[in-house]
Parts: C-alpha cells; structure tokens; sequence
C-alpha cells in the first residue's frame, strides 16, 4: 500500500505538472483565428507549418463550417487508409522486408489499418512476424500519427467551438496536433526512453551465438521512437507482440512510472485547455478533480485486489501471495495495476496480462471502455467527457426550471440528439456484436466458468474495439476473417460516428450566442456540479451495462466460491 | 339581471365526475397503437402488453416455460393498467383544461357597461356581452371598454394608456381622429354615446380550449428535448433486454420470456413519458387562474427563461394619469392660501387629477369647508380647461392649465410674477404637468401634477433579482423622473426619452445576444415593442393594440404577476426534470429486484439484497410498483413542485435529494411492501 500511495503521488504531482504546461501550450496555440500578438514558439512553429500549408494548398485562416470539418478529417483518414492498404497488401513486393514474408489476407488488413486510424490498435496481428520492416516501422508510425492528430483535433474542434465561438480549420488542428504537440513530444519521449536503455536502431535484429554456440536473432528497431507515439499517441500498438511488457520496451520501474505518465498527459493537458479557453481555471479543477478521483480509486481497487491474490490458492498453500500470474517482477503488483488500469481508460498497451487479473480489475476496465469519458482515448476522451457535461448541465438546467445551458450557450433539440447519438453508439455496437457473436461462434465449453469466460473475453473485445482502446483480453483465436472483420466494422462506426456526432455537436453549439451570467445562473465550477456530473457519468454506464458486468466478471467471481 | 363583482369568480363549477368518466373512455380510446405511436416509451409498453397476450395464450411460445397461463395473465394485466393509467394522467389533465375552459362564463376584468337600447332606455350589461353596432354611454370617470365611435356628445379622454401621453384629448362626434375611442381609455369630464366598432370575441376562451384539445402540437422546444432524451434511453434499454436474452441463453440460464419483458418495461422511463404533457396542461391552468390569457404554453417556459424584462412606465408601473404632487406659491402668497385656494378651485372639478389636487391640499392642510361658502361653480370643461368658483365675496379663484389661465389672467389685466415660467419650466423638466392657480386677476402659484407609481407593485420588482432577471423601464419621460420611479418599483434600469423603434432596437439587440427578453406594457406605443420582445405582457385595462401584439394578457393589470408567470414557466420544467430524474435513479433499484430473478446462477444469490418472496413476485411486485407510481405521482405533476427564488445551487441540492435519492430509495421499500402483500398470494 505504501508504495502504491507513493507511486500514486508521484505520478499526479508529475503529471499534474507537465499537463499543465501542455495544456497552457494547446490553449494559447490552437486558438482560432491565431493570437493577435504571437510568442515567440508560435511565430517558430509558423515558419515551419508555412510551407506545409503552402504545399497542401490549405489556407489556415479559413474556417470551414462543421459538415466540412468533419468531412476532411474523414475523408483524409481514409485517403490515408487507401494507400496504407496497398502497401500492407504488396509488402512482400515493396522493399526493406526484413525476414518477413507474409501475405497479409484482406480482412487482417482491413483490420489493422481500421484498428490504427481509429487510434484503436487492437492487434489481431503479430507485428514482428507478419509485418515487413517497411510496414512495422513506417506504415504503422505514419498511421499512429495521422490518427493521433485526427484524435486531437476532434477533441479540440467541439471544445474550441463550445468555449471559443469558433469551429477553426480542420487541417490546421491536425497539422498543428503533429508539429507542435505529437513531434515535438515524442522526440523529447524517445531520448527519455533511449536514456533508460531502450533500443533505437534501423539494425532490425541483433544475431549473434550464445555460449553453447546457438546461433540466436534477437529483434530489435526503433522501439524507443515507436514507444513514444504509441504512449503519447495514445494508440497501444507496439513494434513488438509482447508491448510494453518486453525488456525493449518497457525495461524498468523508472520507465514503467514514466510510461504511465505519458500515456496520460495529453487527456490530461486538454481539459486544462479547457480552463484556459472559458477562462475559468477552477472548472477544469472540478472535471480534473473527478476524472482523478475515478482514476486513483481504481488504481487503488486494482491494486488491493491484486495484492490479495488468488485467495483458494492461498489457502491452499496455507500462505499469502499476491496475483503475479502474468506481470513482470521488475514492474511489482503495484506497477503492473496502476498500468493496467491506466490503459483500460486511455490507451491499448499492456504491461502484464490483463487475462490473468482479478474479475474485479477486468470489471474495472469494461466499465471504464463502456464509459470511456475517464481521460479516454487521444481527444475522444475529452469528447466524451464534453458530452458528459452537456447531460449534466441539461439534466441541472431541467431541476432548475431554466432551459439548459453549457457554459452559457443553450442546449436544445438538436444538441440533446447528437448526444444521445454519441452515448448509443458504443451499447448499439458493443452488445450487439455480443450477441451476434455468442449466436454465430458459441463457445461449447462444458466447463461453466470456461463458458463464462468465453463470454467475458467476446464482451471485452467488442468493448475495447468500440471504445477505440485496443486492449484486450487474450485467449480468443481472433486472427481469422469473422473477427478481423466484424471488430474493423465496429471500430470504424464507433470511431466516425462518435466524430461525426461530436464535430456536428460543436458546429451547433459554436454559432450560439453565450448567455451573461446572472444570479439565476448554476455555476458549473462548483464540488455541486463535480458530484453531479459523476453521477450522471457513472449512472449512464451502470444503466446499460450493469447486467452484462455482472453476468461476466462478477459472475465469474461469484461462482468461484 | 344580477351582476356579481368578484372579479375572481370564472370558475363556476367543474363536473369532476364527468371529468373522470371523459378521462377514462379517452384512456381505452387511446390504447389504439397508432395512438400510442405519439409516445415512443408507452408504444414499446404496448408492444410488450401485446407479446405478454400471446404469452398468455402459450406460455411456451418461446421455448418452455415453468410459468402458468395465470401468472402471464397476472403480467398482462398490470402492464395493461400501466398503459391505461398512463393514458389516463394524460387524459384527466386535458379534460381538467378543458372543463374549465368550458365553464368560464364571465370573462376576468369584465366590467359593467351601460347599454343603450333603441327605445333609449339603459340596460346593464358586462362588457363581454357586447355586439358591433351597440351604442353604450360612458359618463366620467368610465373606463371605455370597447374600441368604438363617438355618436353623440363631447368629452375629454385619458388616452395616456395608448400614447403615453399624460394630457387628455378632446372626443367629439363627426370628425375623423377625434371621434374614435379606443378600450382601456378613461373618459375625464362629460359624458359619451359611443357606437361599438369591434367585436369582443371569445378568442382567447377559443384559444384555451383549443390548446386542451391539441396539447400533441404544442411541445415546447426543453420537452422535445427531454423526449429525444428518453427515446435515446427507450431504445439503449431495449437493447439491453434483447441482448440479455441472447447472452443467457447462451450461457445456459433458463430466463423466462416474460421476466425479460417484465425487466424492460420497468427499465423504460414510464413515469416521466406518462407525465410530461400533464404537467404542461397544468401550467397552463395555473397560469389562467392567475387571471392570466397564454396564447402557448411555449411561452411559459420561455417565460422561465427570461433574462431581461423591460417595463413600460405610463400605465405600467404607473397610473398613467396624474397626480397632484406638489404646491409651488409664487412672490409673496404663502403656501397655505395657494392650497386653499387650489381646494375651493378645484372642488367642482370631478376628473381624477382636480380629486387629487383636493387630496393634496387636504395634506397642506387646506381644507375649506365648502358649506360656509357661497358662489358660483365653473366645472372643468374640455373646452376652458379650467375649473374654480367665483365666491359671494368676489373673489374670483381659478385652477387649470398654463396657458388657459395666463391668458384669462391677462385679459384680465393679470399680474404675473417673473419667475412664473421658470417655475413652469423646472416641472415640466421634471417630468410634472404645470396647472396655475389664479386669484382674482394674480397667478398665485404652481400645482405640479405627476404621474404616480402604483402602490402595490412598489419594491416588488426586486425579487426579479434573485430570479436573474434584469429589469429595464422604458418611458418617454426625461432621465430624472425616470430614475426616481424606477428606484422606487424596485427597477433595476431605466431608459428615459425612449422612442418606440429605438426600444425594438434594443430588445433586437439583446435578443441577438441570445437573451429571452420580456416586454410588459398597456399602450398603442408599446405594441411593436410587445410584439417584438419573447414575452409581451399586456394589461387588460391596455388598448387592443397592446393586447394584440402581446402573447400574454393579464386580466388583473398588475405588472408584477410576471414574476409568479416567471416562477411557474420554471416550476413546468423543474418538475418535468425531477421527474426523469425520479424515473432515471428508480432504475438501480429496480435492476436489483429484477435481476436476481433472471439471474439464476449459483453464485449470484448475493445480487438478492431485497431477499423478496419468489422470483415470481420480485417481477410482480417491480411491476406493481412500476404501475401505481404513475398515479402515485399524477398529484406531483399536476401541482408542480416548489419553485422558490433561491440560489439555483440550494434548489438543485434540495430536488436532488427529494427526487434523486428518493428515487433511488423509494422503489426499495415500496416494492419490499409490495412483495410482502403480493408473496402471500403466489
């Protein structure tokens, strides 16, 4: 416990720290139209985004309306995708092969490249063995970017519209999200990770012989490079299968703390924007202060749980151990479930297997996927959070007798609609996916718990696919044409339709005029409005998903004794 | 005929039993689903009454059962009442509306008129009764009801409640302006036969039943929102129920057809579908028993959003006529001559400003006794706009307007003290009307007339403060008389030598800005304001002009009651809010009772805290609950619940805790009571 509340206190004031700095950053540039008077960086950043505005032919001070925000976000993602698919299709033509010679089959491509734009990364897929070196380390990191900024950018667009009146310039935000946040960061990440000893290296394998004259091929890369966009990035996918728990990549307790921090820091930085933007700090404390507070109480509850251990095989050994199947020893209990239930929020890497914890940490992350608001994936999280706040406010504004208002502007119609679209989406793609899938390819287990299980690890996949989290519980045979493509299905309507939605959502908002504030007028930056809005967050979860947590998980917890 | 002057008696009686007996023919007429099709909710309630109807024809349908024909029967009839009494709160308000829409015989402010008749004999009549093409006879001191034409006689009016303007106006018969009279004028000396032009319809009668019998049409924009709300929730929960099904079929769990039905519709938000248009209607009654017309009921939630209020000062906020306010003695008279003097001057003369200048004297401490005096009266006409007496004595004593009285008193060979006109002057700045009083052939002094506040709405406008309502007065006067009115109605701002375009202009302005502004106001002047502003106000003692242009008519004339239409707009919403609210937090308890029924896994039992009797009765006893909480919470609907100008942070925490965790409470102990009755019989 002592060493979780150490690790806990490190990482907020760390993280607290450099969000806070990130998320001044975002707010002074991503402002739309620019500063009236600049800083220094931003007349730096300007010169080097001058020529890639002028390349592209984008002007950066026209600002498109939201259909066109959407739609050139949408359509570059999957122009991106077009060309991404033929050279995941030809890799064996294409140079820089590497060892690998495998013919990816279609619907596995349409699976990795559906899982990389939507910034989900779930891997169906072994990178080392059925990727070239061209495809591992240049079509992953270029798709890992681009939807990375598209992530930023949508979560940027309804926030800026909402607070700033503006709607901005969809390729000016993407652009913006690589120059002046994801490169930057990644590149200062990546010396980080070498400094700690991580390999970074064009050399794709090391082969040498082993004192019994064996000759052994150990794969190496430019995993501290891949490691920075895939923690920053938010998107979990590695260059190596075994992730975050490889030596490579994940090569100490040091580098596991600070992967945790990094992994975080964006989400964090853009609801600091958020104060920022209304100029109202102490809002983005409250959300902060609740979205901390979900966060640090499941680090807590995952670590317990953990720490207790497998409490039949205790009493069958007549001793106490924790739950150490499938963490690394040099990550601890502690390290393993701060991680764990870190990425079930935001990202898809792994330091441990998630299969192997305790039903109560994987009923944990399937909350956390369902909800998904907590910090969330790159910008959608805070999308989600958004949408979180505008029921809070509408269901305050109903109590109060007052048409609701978001900071100010009105909620009608139209707005309380795209929301509702936004909150369907993931129970529409998630439980019917289930469904379909336990009717079409059910498990024939005889072993209940086995039974149970299967159940488990299909809800999860679904779950993380539609969420855009790419974690998942290992153990499903899920390489093959039904899963590969049903989960590039579900990612894909769950990703654009949630960007759809949420672009729409602040295209709508963004004309509307901001009401002054009277003595009538809630105040939103209230511990009132923080209890409410966690309610709201965590009641319009439990509504839907309730039954199904209790039926996998919890059940599998519950029938054990 | 009788005439009774309770002015709140509209209501003369409902037929209740009636009422219930319309209501609950209307609950079964509606049960036809493509009448159900207007509430998503309730339609998929029906769908499941109709599943649980073939149910309970074979039981095993769907694969076997261990249910009997009568335990789906039992099912089958509750979600049947469900459907039926959630028709039926929504039936019994619109039949309420209704009822007494249809009983309101006597139309509010409706005043006594003097009809006459061919044979030119004079009938009492309410105004209301009046036809085009009637002759009626005002006298002084008359309000005239209708808009109409001068046929015979000649008067002076009091038109300040249409123009604004305080003097009066000369009415005479045969010419084009000034032989038309228009309602909510006050005739001030002699009399008229005024031939009625309008036709003082039942429109607004029309309106209110109208609106009862169409209330499907008149969503306002917050409940068209809580509805895509609740469909968006209607469906996710039918997601839900379906694939539950799926999921323990596959993992082997026998679940009843009829549980998962059963989880479904106490799942959906029936509470707060079944009662949204009850509560609508029945803001719409409060409000008309305020005594107040409402042209839609989006206009009171709108009224709910109010963030600005302007107030047109003449007839408003005010009077609208004058009032003897102040005695200004000119040279070496003393003060006390000059009010004696006013007093006998003006005791002859009956318009309201000629009883006011008697009161104000009084107040001096001039009273004269009139009887110890002799001489001959000269009333206040139209035409010498002076009145006074020329005493036994001598003594020639004179009251009335400015220049009236200079030239009298220059004819007269007058003498006029210097600082007269600047005298004159100084009040008319003031915003006062100047009269002269005039002794033998020396103006002796001033009487300033004002226009004066009303006594009841004095500092009552400040509780539109805590409401977050700013508030504006319009009026033509200057700044200065402006501001002391103002402060002393409780008005936040005013906007002094305002012209009509410049107050559009305004509320234009701020309405751009996305602010809900409301316009209260009585005249002509007001009219485009009335029309242009969210809420228009008009008083029914206002010209028609006003009255047409406005959406809200108050039959009382008193400006403040915007402030209990403000508080009711909210309360609407407030109540629909707690409500889902209510509807929302019962779905955690009622996943308890329901769930350990249809979880029949060993190891699950610790999922049954309420430990009911049976599954059988845990599903009766959530859907027992489910039924009579919709007539449980009619009365709430219906009255509302409290809205008080508080700080919004203190509302919200005490609805949160009455309606947040009640419903997370309530549910509990009432199905537990439910099972303990109903476990005794299954």
């Amino acid at each position: 416990m002592f060493e979780l509340i150490i690790f806990i206190t490190l990482l907020l004031s760390i993280l607290i720290a450099l969000s806070y700095l990130l998320g001044k950053f975002i707010a002074t540039h991503f402002t739309f139209p620019d500063n009236a008077t600049k800083t220094k960086l931003e007349v730096f950043f300007d010169k080097i985004e001058q020529p890639i505005y002028r390349f592209c032919g984008v002007d950066p001070k026209k600002e498109v309306s939201a259909k066109e925000y959407f739609f050139s976000l949408f359509w570059s993602n999957i122009f991106l995708v077009i060309v991404c698919f033929f050279a995941l299709y030809f890799q064996n033509i294409l140079p820089y092969k590497g060892n690998v010679r495998w013919q990816l089959d279609i619907p596995l491509i349409l699976h990795i490249l559906s899982s990389l734009i939507t910034n989900t990364c779930q891997t169906h897929h072994i990178p080392e063995q059925h990727l070239t070196h061209l495809s591992n380390y240049f079509i992953m990191p270029l798709l890992m970017f681009y939807s990375s900024a598209s992530g930023i950018a949508t979560g940027i667009m309804p926030m800026r519209s909402i607070t700033l009146g503006k709607i901005g310039n969809p390729y000016t935000d993407v652009i913006k999200a690589m120059t002046r946040i994801l490169f930057p960061i990644c590149f200062l990440v990546a010396l980080i990770f070498v400094a700690l000893g991580m390999p970074n290296t064009f050399n794709p394998s090391v082969t040498y012989h082993t004192l019994e004259n064996i000759k052994q091929t150990i794969i190496t890369g430019p995993i501290a490079a891949f490691e920075a966009i895939k923690l920053i990035g938010e998107n979990g996918q590695s260059c190596l299968n075994a992730n975050s728990a490889h030596p490579f990549e994940n090569p100490s307790y040091l580098s596991n703390f600070l992967e945790v921090v990094f992994i975080l820091i964006v989400p964090l930085a853009l609801i600091i924007t958020l104060g920022f933007w209304l100029k109202n700090h102490k809002q983005s404390i409250v959300i902060l202060s609740v979205l901390l507070f979900v966060l640090i109480f499941e680090f807590t509850l995952t670590t317990i749980v953990e720490l207790k251990g497998n409490h039949r095989i205790n009493n069958f050994l007549g001793m106490h151990y924790s739950n150490w199947v499938g963490k690394e020893t040099r990550f601890g209990i502690v390290g393993s479930s701060v991680f764990e239930a870190a990425i079930s929020n935001v990202s898809g890497s792994a330091n441990s297997s998630l299969e192997s914890f305790h039903p109560i940490a994987i009923a944990l992350a399937l909350f956390n996927l369902s909800n998904q608001s907590i910090f969330g994936v790159q910008g959608f999280g805070l999308v989600f959070t958004i949408n979180f706040i505008l029921y809070t406010s509408f269901f305050i504004g109903l109590m109060l007798g007052k048409t609701p208002e978001i900071f100010g502007k009105r909620i009608k119609k139209n707005e309380v609609i795209l929301s509702s679209v936004l909150l369907l989406l993931n129970p529409l793609l998630v439980l019917f996916g289930v469904a379909l899938t336990l009717i079409l390819y059910p498990d024939h287990s005889t072993n209940f718990y086995d039974h149970i299980h299967y159940y488990t690890r299909v809800f999860y996949e679904f779950a993380s696919g539609a969420a855009s989290n790419g974690s998942g519980l290992e153990g499903l045979v899920d390489n093959n044409t039904y899963w590969n493509l049903s989960l590039a299905f579900v990612m894909f309507v769950a990703r654009y339709g949630a960007m759809a939605s949420m672009i729409m959502l602040g295209g709508s908002l963004a004309r509307k005029p901001v009401l002054p504030t009277t003595s009538a007028t809630f105040k939103t930056d209230t511990i009132l409005f923080g209890f409410v809005f966690l309610f709201m967050s965590i009641i319009s979860t439990i509504l839907t998903y309730f039954p199904f947590i209790i039926l996998s998980p919890v059940s599998e917890l519950l029938i054990q004794k | 005929m009788a005439i009774k002057k309770d002015k709140n008696k509209y209501t003369l009686s409902i037929n209740y039993a009636h009422v219930v007996q319309s209501a609950l023919i209307d609950s079964i007429k509606y049960l036809n689903p493509l009448m159900m099709l207007r509430n998503p909710t309730m339609f998929i309630v029906e769908i499941c009454f109709f599943l649980m109807i073939t149910l309970t024809i074979n039981p095993s349908l769907f694969g076997p059962s261990l249910l009997s024909k009568q335990n789906n029967l039992f099912i089958t009839i509750i979600l049947l009442l469900t459907i039926l009494f959630s028709n039926f709160a929504e039936m019994i308000a619109k039949h309420l509306a209704r009822a007494q829409a249809e009983s309101l015989t006597i139309i509010h402010g409706d005043i006594e008129v003097k009809r006459v008749l061919p044979n030119e004999t004079i009938e009492y009549v309410f105004s209301s009764q009046l036809e085009k093409g009637d002759i009626i006879r005002v006298k002084e001191g008359d309000l005239i009801p209708v808009d109409g034409e001068v046929v015979k006689g000649i008067a002076s009016v009091d038109e300040s409640a249409i123009t604004g303007e305080s003097s009066p106006v000369l009415k005479e018969p045969g010419t084009d302006i000034s032989s038309s009279v228009t309602s909510g004028t006050r005739v001030l000396t002699d009399w008229l036969l005024v031939k009625v032009t309008s036709e003082i319809g039942q429109t607004y009668l029309d309106q209110m039943v109208n609106i009862a019998e169409d209330a499907e049409r008149h969503k306002t924009p917050n409940e068209i929102s809580l509805n895509a709300l609740l469909t968006a929730t209607t469906l996710s929960f039918l997601l839900v129920a379906v694939s539950l099904a799926v999921i323990l079929n596959y993992l082997y769990v026998k679940v009843e057809i009829s549980f998962l039905i059963a989880l479904l519709v106490c799942l959906l938000p029936t509470t707060i579908s079944s009662l949204i248009t009850p509560i609508r209607i029945s803001g719409l009654d409060r409000v008309n028993k305020l005594n107040v017309l409402v042209m839609s009921e989006k206009l009171l939630e709108n009224a709910g959003d109010m963030d600005l209020l302007f107030l047109d000062k003449t007839g408003t906020i005010t009077f609208g006529n004058r009032m003897a306010s102040e005695i200004v003695p000119f040279g070496t008279n003393s003060i006390l001559d000059v009010a004696k003097t006013a007093y006998l001057a003006s005791y002859f003369d009956q318009t309201p400003e000629g009883k006011s200048i008697l009161s104000l004297a009084r107040r001096y401490g001039a009273e004269v006794d009139i009887s110890q005096t002799n001489g001959t009266p000269h009333d206040f006409t139209a035409h010498t706009r002076m009145s006074g007496i020329d005493l036994s004595n001598g003594d020639i004593l004179r009251k009335g307007a400015c220049d009236s009285i200079k030239k009298f008193a220059l004819s007269r060979g007058g003498k006029v003290w210097p600082n007269t006109d600047q005298v004159i002057e100084n009040v008319a700045i003031q915003g006062g009307t100047p009269l002269l009083i005039l002794k033998n052939n020396e103006i002796i002094g001033l009487i300033s007339l004002k226009d004066m506040i009303k006594i009841t709405i004095k500092d009552k406008f400040k509780e539109t403060n805590l409401l977050g309502i700013k508030t504006i007065m319009c009026t033509g006067d200057n700044a200065l008389t402006a501001k002391v009115i103002a402060k002393e109605a409780g008005i936040d701002e005013c906007m002094a030598q305002a012209k009509p375009e410049e107050k559009i202009h305004l509320i234009r302005d701020y309405q751009s800005k996305g602010m809900t502004v409301g316009m209260i106001g009585d005249g002509t002047n007001d009219a485009p304001a009335l029309a242009q502003a969210n809420i228009g106000l008009s008083m029914n003692a206002g010209t028609v002009a006003a009255k047409e242009a406005s959406n809200m008519i108050d039959l009382d004339s008193d400006p403040t009651k915007i402030i209990e239409i403000i508080k009711i707009g909210r309360q609407l919403l407030a109540t629909k809010g707690a409500l889902t609210t209510f509807s929302i937090t019962n779905d955690i308890s009622k996943y308890f009772a329901i769930l350990p029924s249809l979880f029949t896994i060993s190891g699950l039992e610790v999922l049954n805290i309420m430990h009911l009797h049976s599954e059988l009765s845990a599903i009766i006893s959530a859907l027992i609950f489910n039924t009579i909480i919709i007539p449980l919470m009619i009365p709430i609907a219906l009255r509302g619940i409290q809205v008080r100008a508080v700080e919004p942070h203190k509302m919200l925490q005490h609805n949160l805790l009455l309606f947040g965790v009640g419903g997370l409470v309530i549910p509990f102990i009432g199905i537990k009571i439910i099972d303990l009755l109903v476990g005794r019989f299954i």
